[in-house]
């Protein structure tokens, strides 16, 4: 047994350096009463929306799995981690950005972009893994700026 | 829910930011409740109307369809 120095600053440091921009992007909030209920609203939405990625991310890593795919404790854990993480903190950014526009998002438009970030991030994390290349991560990012591009563009007026 | 909140806050000459100082929130969220894209609560819908000197059934307009 051996223990992964770099691993453990990744692991340890990522979350103390969340911990502070937590922290900090609170304090700087506050001081815009901008903890108010519509903050708790916003992002107690989305991480409960994030919960149905990470429940399909661990349905797609259970069924690398039953197709004979050896997949690592550090691997599953990071997918999950990342997955969840990410459609938390994209969901919140969108609900925000949504929230601050005159003009309404779609919300089919919406539920679109974010499919296809949460399937581009799942499938091209899987792809690097099994490969073991990841470039394929790069791979993953042109179909990520669609995704938020289509979620992002707001509807025409009710009028046109 | 309807609601008369930018006929209230421009007939009092009162801008989004000044109004959401006097109820304690973001400007966010009063643009947002203005859009009806978010429902205050009970609590913030009584604070916006009392700045208003208005009962909460006068600023805020309940539709029998409920939300959408």
């Amino acid at each position: 047994m051996e223990v992964q120095i770099a691993g453990m600053i990744g692991l340890y440091g990522g979350a103390v350096l969340g911990i502070l921009g937590w922290w900090f992007g609170r304090r700087m909030a506050k001081k815009q009463r901008g903890l108010d209920e519509l903050h708790e609203h916003i992002w107690q939405k989305a991480r409960a929306i994030s919960w149905f990625f990470t429940l399909a991310s661990l349905y797609v890593l259970f069924s690398l799995i039953m197709f004979g795919i050896e997949l690592n404790a550090a691997m599953v854990l990071g997918v999950i981690m990342m997955v969840h993480l990410a459609s938390w903190a994209i969901t919140g950014v969108i609900m925000s950005i949504n929230m601050n526009m005159s003009e309404p998002l779609k919300p089919s438009r919406v539920k679109l972009g974010i499919s296809i970030v949460a399937v581009s991030l799942i499938l091209f994390t899987v792809l690097s893994i099994i490969t073991d290349n990841w470039l394929f991560l790069l791979a993953s990012i042109p179909p990520n700026i669609i995704g938020i591009i289509s979620a992002l563009t707001p509807a025409r007026s009710a009028e046109d | 829910m309807k609601n008369r909140i930018k006929d209230l806050r421009k007939a009092r000459k009162m801008t989004q930011e000044e109004l959401a100082i006097k109820v304690g929130v973001s400007r966010q969220s009063i643009i947002a409740i203005e859009s009806g894209k978010y429902n205050p609560s009970l609590e913030l819908a009584y604070n916006i109307s009392k700045v208003f000197n208005c009962i909460i059934e006068e600023v805020f307009i309940f539709e029998e369809r409920g939300e959408e």
